[in-house]
């Protein structure tokens, strides 16, 4: 036998099988059991300023078009014609005051209502119930600007999902107007949890070489950074009110200026919402990561800078300096960070190694488990089987995994 | 007049292929000498999603001298690059240029595989100096790919 399929001696919440990570079955249980059950965020409300703007995205494969009405309110539908289910709209963005499906021309209002049919005489000896025909609504709720939809009637409100976890945000968030002014996207060729754990735990802070001189903690053994876990698998950490980038260590002394609310210069604050998302702060920027899994082995990840709205010139260039330093497309750390979860996901898929260890236990300094634990134990909930062992006693993920 | 217009011209032009050659040999410093006191470096994509032109780095020369100088301290693509330029598009005022030139740039792994990354155009300023050399008062890729198969610490 392998000896690398043989479990770790640690407790089954200390370890997971990388199998949850690369078997085609469990992510599509994931989808049903996760992605269609979960607050999904879709965009900034600043991505939708005016009537009529709209945004496409997929939730759980499914395809969303998210857009403000004529009276202000922020709706989702499935992006799907009532007719013969072409997609409506088939633009990413754009401003629209109604929505003509392209193939035979039924014509949906903001609010999602048929409006009309081409050729309507036609289903006169029928008679066709338009009111019954609009675009499927979603739900759709918002905080601090931030828009998520939820394709389950019965979730709970979108609030309630995030608990307490949202108190760090709420001044740097909500007491000002924001807005999107830097956004990209990459398919990044690993599982889309790989991308979540890598936002998450702070051990892998070492791998930057920006990091190691900034973040004087990420070496040390405290930090004024906590760890910080909340229900629903949700964490993040943060200090309470303590400067933690020293940037001048680094001679990166021109990227301060236009805190946000609520903030020290140079304070970082780190969220990671189950399942998918991360709101991560550095003083003057908000970096939003927004993952789409496309498949096991794949994931489309949009990354959004978000700043104060109505910043002069100067302004917005330390903020699109801070953003782009560390988190763009040619930034210092975003590229490290990919290397690393493709590498996991191509050593995953070969099975040489079966386990992924994350048994760190510091009393919540940033470098802890603790958070990594608490979000499989969210995973397993939904998910009805242990990460450690997804497959009960069998060894084989032949074993039907179902949704 | 018309040779000393195209002397300028074909200098101009020399100084753009050369831009990409020595990012290709990843002659970092080289490249940064190809650079004006004042000048910038940019690369940018145009975002559908926000409907108009984002950075993805944009650095004066000194800030691009410290990012460019600590290239080797970072865990990177380890792909080799290559650039496919067109000609570059000059058209010269003085002891002032402007051009513009279509780019394409491989990436070939260190298994062989050998893949198009970005396809974008340079926009350029240039300035003549005293010695009669040009240098970059700005040189910007604007960059149409906008999904890259890695991301980069090296300039495109």
């Amino acid at each position: 036998m392998n000896p690398g399929h043989i479990p770790p001696s640690l407790p089954p919440t200390h370890y997971l099988d990388n199998r949850i990570f690369t078997d085609p079955a469990i992510f599509r249980a994931e989808q049903e059991n996760i992605f269609a059950k979960t607050w999904q965020f879709v965009c900034h409300e600043s991505e939708l300023a005016k009537a009529g703007d709209f945004r496409c995205t997929q939730v759980a494969g499914k395809p969303i078009v998210v857009v403000r009405d004529e009276a202000g309110a922020v709706r989702s539908f499935y992006n799907v014609c009532r007719h013969r289910a072409a997609e409506v709209v088939r633009t990413e963005s754009g401003n629209a005051r109604s929505f003509t499906c392209f193939y035979h021309h039924w014509n949906y209002g903001l609010d999602g209502q048929l409006r009309a049919v081409a050729k309507p005489e036609g289903y006169e000896a029928v008679g066709l119930d338009k009111t019954k025909l609009g675009l499927v609504p979603v739900r759709a709720e918002l905080v601090f600007g931030f828009v998520f939809v939820n394709l389950d009637d019965q979730a709970e409100p979108l609030v309630q999902f995030l608990g307490d976890v949202l108190e760090p945000l709420r001044q740097p968030l909500g007491d000002a107007p924001l807005e999107v002014f830097h956004f990209h996207k990459a398919i990044v060729k690993t599982n889309w949890k790989l991308w979540q754990d890598n936002n998450s735990e702070r051990y892998h802070s070492m791998l930057h070489a920006i990091n190691r001189q900034t973040q004087p903690w990420v070496l040390g053994k405290t930090s004024p950074m906590r760890l910080r876990l909340f229900p629903h698998g949700h964490s993040g950490y943060w200090s309470d009110g303590q400067a933690t980038v020293a940037y001048e260590r680094g001679g990166y002394d021109n990227i301060t200026g236009g805190t946000l609310p609520g903030l020290q210069d140079n304070e970082m604050r780190v969220v990671n919402f189950f399942p998918d998302l991360m709101v991560n702060i550095r003083s003057n920027v908000v970096r939003v990561d927004r993952m789409i899994p496309l498949d096991e082995q794949s994931v489309l990840i949009e990354w959004r800078g978000i700043g104060l709205k109505g910043d002069d010139e100067a302004t917005r260039e330390v903020r699109q300096r801070h953003h782009n330093m560390f988190w763009g497309p040619a930034g210092r750390n975003l590229p490290e960070d990919l290397l690393a979860v493709e590498s996991q996901y191509r050593s995953m898929k070969a099975d040489a190694v079966r386990y992924s260890i994350l048994a760190r236990e510091e009393n919540l300094n940033p470098t802890d488990d603790a958070n990594l634990r608490a979000y499989y134990q969210e995973w397993e909930r939904l998910m009805g089987r242990p990460a450690s062992a997804p497959y009960g006693s069998s060894a084989s993920p032949t074993a039907e995994v179902t949704a | 007049m018309t040779g000393a217009l195209d002397h300028d011209i074909a200098a101009v032009q020399r100084i753009v292929l050369q831009t990409a050659w020595l990012l290709d040999d990843e002659k970092l410093a080289d490249w940064i000498a190809l650079f004006d006191a004042d000048g910038a470096y940019e690369i940018t994509s145009y975002s559908p999603e926000l409907q108009r032109w984002t950075p993805w780095w944009s650095q004066p020369l000194e800030l691009l001298r410290k990012t460019v100088s600590e290239v080797p301290r970072h865990v990177r693509d380890p792909a080799k690059r290559l650039h496919v330029l067109s000609l570059p598009m000059v058209e010269v005022s003085g002891d002032a240029a402007r051009s513009e030139t279509p780019f394409a740039l491989y990436r070939t792994l260190p298994t062989g595989e050998s893949s198009l990354y970005m396809v974008g155009t340079y926009h350029d300023d240039l300035r003549r100096f005293g010695d009669g050399s040009w240098r970059y008062v700005r040189h910007c890729a604007r960059a149409h790919t906008r999904m890259l198969d890695a991301f980069t610490h090296l300039p495109v």
